[in-house]
C-alpha cells in the first residue's frame, strides 16, 4: 500500500514537472499567441489589447498556478485559435490515437512474441537466420519511411486503400478502423523486430540456466520446460520494453499521423506547437504524460506480480 | 510433436500478417468499382447540373475564429467567402456588385451612402435580413474601443443611421471614392450568441460543421437571393502533408487542390483539368530599411540590377508567373503599371558599379529570412543566393517558422531581408499601398519617404476616381524608384479540378468561390 501511495505522489509530481517544463519552453522559443491570431493584420495596438484579453501579461508563475487550479476544478481553457473548449477538442481526438496505439501495440505483441519464441527455438536454424537478418533490416527503418513505402505500395500501386482517405470514427466506424491498419503497422514492424531480438536473446540466456538443466533431469519435455519454465523468467525484460515501447508508440503515432493525415493527438499538437495555442499543447501533454507515466506504473506492478521477489 | 508445435507457431504468426493485410481487401473492390463510373463519366457530354458534392482540398485548418469580422488568416476567408457577404461584394472581373443591399446612392459631396436592403434577403437560419442588422454588422467593424477599429477604413465612418425599414445611410468624415469596396464587409446577424464558433451569413453556401484538423463542411443555401450554386454540398478537407496531396488527388480523396507546384501538376495529367492563373500577391524581397546596408539607395538599387525575375520564374515555376516591379499586381487592372518592370533589368556591371560607389566594392553578406511552410518563396530565395553571388554578395537563407516570422520579421521588424508575399484585403490599391506610409502598423520594412506620405494623403482625399488612380499610380512608381524592395513577381496559381467537375473561376482576391463548380454528367 505504502508502495503505491509512493508511486502515486511521484507519479502527481513528474506531471506537474513536465507540465512547468512546457510552460517555460514557450517562454524560450520565439513566437507569441497574440501575433500569431491576428497575422499580418496585427498592429501593435492590437497586439497589445489582445494580449491582455487572454492574460499574457502576467508573469509565467501566475499563469502556471491559475491553470494547474483550473485544470484539477476540469477546467482546461480555451483554446486561442478555434475559440471552443480544449476538452471538446481533445476529447474528440483521443479515441483516434488510443486505437491507433492499441492496434500498433497489438500488432507489435502478435508479431513479436510468437516471432520470438520459434527463433529462440529454433536457434541457428536456416529459417532462424533468415528470419534475424530480415529482422535486423527492419529493425532499422523509421516509421515514417516505412509509412511512404506502405502508402506507395499499398495505396497507389495495389489501391488496397486510398493515400489520405482518412474516415472519421463517427461516420464509419469499420472504414476508420481499416484506415488505421496500414499506419499500425508502419509504427509496429521495426517496435517488434526489437521485441524479437530481445525475446529470443532472452530465452537462449534462460534456456543455458541451471534449473532449465534440472527441469529437463526431471523427464520434461522441451515444450514443458519451455513454457512451464523458461517463458516466465525470459518474458519479464520484455515487459519492461514494452512499457517502453508503449510511450515510444505515442511519439511514432506523432510522426505516422502526418505521414497518413490522420488527425489524432499528434498532428493536434504540432499545430498547437506553430501557432502557440497554450491552453491546447499544456492539455496534450498532460494526456501524453499520463499514459506514458501509467504504463511505466502498470509494468512496475505486472512485474511484481509475475515475480514477487522484485523488490521496487 | 515438437515438429507440430513449431508449424502452428510460425502459421501463428504469418496468420497476424494476413490478417492486417486482409482487412484491406474490402476497400480494392470498392475503388474498381468507382473507377469504372469514372470512364463511364468521361464519355457523357460536359454540361453543367446541379446537385453532387465535392472535396476540395486546403494546405491548413482552419484554426482561427469563424467569425468574418475576427479571422485573419487567408486560408480561412477564402473559405468564408463562400458562407458570407456585404452590401456589396467582388466578381471575378473586380467589379463590385450589389449583394446585401440591392442599390447604393452616393450623395453629390461623396460623403453620404444610401443602401438599399435587397428584398426578402435570409441569413442561413431562416430569418430575415433587418437594417438593424446591417447598422449592427458596420458598428461592429468601426468600434474603436479596441484601440483601432477592425476594419481600418472603417475610420473614416461617421455614423450610420438607420432610414426606415428598408434603408440604411453611412456618412463619412471625408469623402472617399474607394468606399464601397470596404463594404464588402461580412453582414452578420445581430442576435448570434457564438459568432466565432457558428458563421450566420447570407452568402451561397450555409455553413455545416468543422472538425478540427479534419474538415469543414457546407451545404447549399437554398434560399439563397441570387444565382444558386450547382453543388449541394462542399467539403474542405485538410492536407497537412504536401507530399500526399498529388497521392490524394489520384486516389481519388480529393477533388480539386489550389496553388499546385509546376512538378506537381505534371503529375495530374490524366483525369484532372489544370487552371492557370496568379495568386495575387506581391512577392518580393522586403528589405527592412532600418538595417545596415539597406538604408542605402544604391544598395537596394544595386540588389534590383543584380535580379531577373524571369530566371526566378523559369527555375521554381517552369516560367509561370507574371513579373512585377512594385507593390501592385495584374488583377488590379485600374492600378497596375506594367511600365514599372523595366524600372531595372538585370545588368550585373551596373550593380557592381553602384555597390563600389555605395562604398562595398567587395559587395556584404546578408541574411534571408523565409517562413519555412511556403515552398515558393523559400525557392525564390534560392535563386536569389545565386544571382546576388555574381554581384559578390554573400546571402545566407535562414528558415524560420510562420510564427517566429510574424513575431521577428513582421511584428518586432528585426530582420534584414525576407521573401514573401504580400496579397489584397480588398479592391483597392490602399490594400496594398497604405502600409508603406511612415506610421502605419504593418510598414515592416520601415519605409520612410515623406513624399510617399504626402502622395497617400491626396489619394484617400481626392474626390473622384481618376485623381485617385493617378496619386496610387505615382506611389507605385516612388516604390520602385526608390528600390523599396526587390520586386519579384505574382506567382502562378496552378489549380487542378477533377475532369469530371467544371467552373472554376478566379478572382483579383485570395477566394475560392465554390458556387461557380459544377458537376458534369
Amino acid at each position: 500500500m505504502k508502495y503505491i501511495i509512493k508511486k502515486i505522489f511521484f507519479f502527481i509530481l513528474t506531471l506537474l514537472i513536465v507540465v512547468f517544463l512546457t510552460f517555460l519552453a514557450f517562454q524560450i522559443i520565439p513566437g507569441d499567441p497574440a501575433v500569431s491570431l491576428l497575422g499580418t493584420e496585427g498592429t501593435p495596438l492590437k497586439v497589445a489589447a489582445l494580449r491582455e484579453e487572454m492574460g499574457l501579461n502576467k508573469p509565467v508563475g501566475e499563469r502556471f498556478l491559475t491553470w494547474v487550479l483550473n485544470f484539477m476544478k476540469g477546467d482546461m481553457g480555451i483554446s486561442y485559435s478555434y475559440q471552443i473548449p480544449v476538452s471538446e477538442l481533445i476529447t474528440d481526438k483521443i479515441p483516434v490515437t488510443f486505437l491507433l496505439t492499441m492496434l500498433s501495440f497489438a500488432f507489435i505483441i502478435c508479431m513479436g512474441i510468437p516471432l520470438g519464441i520459434y527463433t529462440s527455438k529454433h536457434a541457428g536454424s536456416r529459417l532462424d537466420r533468415l528470419i534475424m537478418t530480415v529482422n535486423q533490416v527492419t529493425m532499422a527503418i523509421p516509421p515514417f519511411f516505412l509509412g511512404i513505402i506502405l502508402t506507395y505500395l499499398f495505396g497507389l500501386v495495389l489501391k488496397w486503400f486510398v493515400p489520405g482517405g482518412y474516415i472519421s470514427y463517427s461516420d464509419d466506424f469499420f472504414g476508420f478502423f481499416t484506415y488505421l491498419i496500414f499506419p499500425a503497422i508502419a509504427i509496429a514492424f521495426p517496435k517488434s523486430a526489437m521485441v524479437v531480438k530481445l525475446f529470443r536473446g532472452s530465452i537462449i540466456e534462460e534456456a543455458k540456466k541451471d534449473y532449465v538443466r534440472t527441469a529437463y533431469s526431471r523427464g520434461n519435455t522441451i515444450n514443458g520446460v519451455l513454457y512451464g519454465h523458461v517463458l516466465k523468467n525470459a518474458i519479464l525484460p520484455v515487459i519492461t520494453f514494452l512499457a517502453v515501447v508503449f510511450a515510444d508508440i505515442i511519439a511514432g503515432s506523432i510522426i505516422i499521423e502526418q505521414v497518413f493525415g490522420i488527425p489524432g493527438l499528434g498532428r493536434m499538437l504540432i499545430t498547437s506547437i506553430q501557432n502557440r495555442d497554450y491552453p491546447v499543447v499544456q492539455a496534450i501533454i498532460v494526456c501524453i504524460a499520463f499514459v506514458v507515466l501509467g504504463s511505466n506504473l502498470l509494468a512496475d506492478i505486472l512485474l511484481k506480480v509475475l515475480d514477487p521477489r522484485i523488490k521496487l | 510433436m515438437k515438429i507440430v508445435t513449431n508449424k502452428v507457431l510460425f502459421v501463428l504468426a504469418m496468420l497476424t500478417l494476413t490478417i492486417a493485410l486482409g482487412g484491406c481487401s474490402g476497400d480494392k473492390k470498392s475503388e474498381g468499382s468507382s473507377e469504372s463510373g469514372k470512364e463511364a463519366r468521361q464519355e457523357s457530354v460536359k454540361s453543367p447540373t446541379y446537385g453532387g458534392e465535392i472535396t476540395v482540398g486546403i494546405p491548413q485548418d482552419l484554426d482561427d475564429s469563424l467569425d468574418p469580422h475576427k479571422a485573419v488568416a487567408a486560408g480561412t476567408k477564402e473559405v468564408l467567402f463562400n458562407i458570407f457577404e456585404g452590401l456589396y461584394k467582388p466578381d471575378s472581373e473586380g467589379n463590385l456588385v450589389p449583394a446585401v443591399a440591392s442599390d447604393c446612392k452616393i450623395s453629390e459631396d461623396g460623403k453620404t451612402y444610401t443602401f438599399t436592403l435587397r428584398e426578402g434577403i435570409k441569413f442561413h437560419d431562416g430569418s430575415l435580413v433587418t437594417v438593424d442588422d446591417i447598422k449592427y454588422s458596420i458598428d461592429r467593424c468601426a468600434d474603436t474601443s479596441q484601440g483601432e477599429p477592425l476594419v481600418s477604413a472603417f475610420s473614416n465612418i461617421d455614423s450610420v443611421t438607420v432610414i426606415d425599414e428598408r434603408t440604411v445611410a453611412v456618412s463619412l468624415k471625408e469623402a472617399d471614392p474607394d468606399f464601397l469596396a470596404y463594404m464588402t464587409t461580412a453582414i452578420i446577424p445581430k442576435n448570434n450568441p457564438n459568432p466565432d464558433t457558428n458563421p450566420i451569413g447570407t452568402g451561397p453556401f450555409r455553413y455545416v460543421s468543422r472538425s478540427p484538423q479534419e474538415n469543414i463542411i457546407m451545404e447549399k443555401f437554398t434560399d439563397y437571393w441570387g444565382e444558386a450554386a450547382y453543388l449541394d454540398k462542399v467539403t474542405f478537407k485538410i492536407v497537412a502533408n504536401a507530399d500526399t496531396i498529388v497521392m490524394g488527388l489520384k486516389g481519388g480523396s480529393i477533388d480539386m487542390y489550389a496553388r499546385l507546384t509546376a512538378s506537381q501538376t505534371a503529375e495530374l495529367k490524366e483525369d484532372f483539368q489544370i487552371y492557370e492563373g496568379t495568386m495575387n500577391l506581391v512577392q518580393a524581397l522586403y528589405l527592412n530599411h532600418d538595417k545596415e546596408p539597406f538604408n542605402n539607395l544604391q544598395v537596394r538599387q544595386a540588389l534590383c540590377y543584380a535580379v531577373n525575375p524571369q530566371e526566378v520564374m523559369d527555375m521554381i515555376a517552369d516560367g509561370k508567373g507574371s513579373e512585377i516591379g512594385s507593390s501592385m499586381f495584374p488583377a488590379f487592372q485600374k492600378y497596375y503599371m506594367e511600365e514599372l518592370n523595366d524600372v531595372y533589368n538585370q545588368d550585373l556591371e551596373k550593380a557592381k558599379s553602384l555597390l563600389a560607389e555605395a562604398g562595398y566594392p567587395d559587395g556584404f553578406s546578408m541574411t534571408i529570412t523565409v517562413p519555412s511552410n511556403y515552398q515558393p518563396h523559400i525557392d525564390t530565395a534560392q535563386v536569389l543566393v545565386e544571382e546576388f553571388k555574381q554581384i559578390g554578395i554573400d546571402a545566407t537563407i535562414e528558415l524560420v517558422e510562420w510564427d517566429s516570422w510574424l513575431s521577428d520579421v513582421y511584428s518586432n521588424r528585426d530582420y534584414q531581408s525576407t521573401v514573401i508575399g504580400v496579397d489584397a484585403s480588398s479592391l483597392t490599391a490602399r490594400a496594398l499601398l497604405e502600409r508603406f506610409t511612415t506610421d502605419n502598423g504593418g510598414n515592416f520594412i520601415n519605409y520612410h519617404n515623406e513624399k510617399y506620405d504626402d502622395l497617400f494623403s491626396k489619394a484617400i482625399a481626392s474626390k473622384t476616381a481618376d485623381e485617385e488612380i493617378s496619386y496610387y499610380k505615382d506611389m507605385e512608381k516612388l516604390l520602385a524608384e526608390d528600390a523599396a524592395n526587390v520586386y519579384i513577381q505574382d506567382l502562378a496559381n496552378l489549380v487542378a479540378l477533377r475532369d469530371t467537375f467544371g467552373g472554376y473561376t478566379f478572382y483579383p482576391l485570395y477566394v475560392q468561390d465554390m458556387a461557380k463548380i459544377y458537376k458534369t454528367e
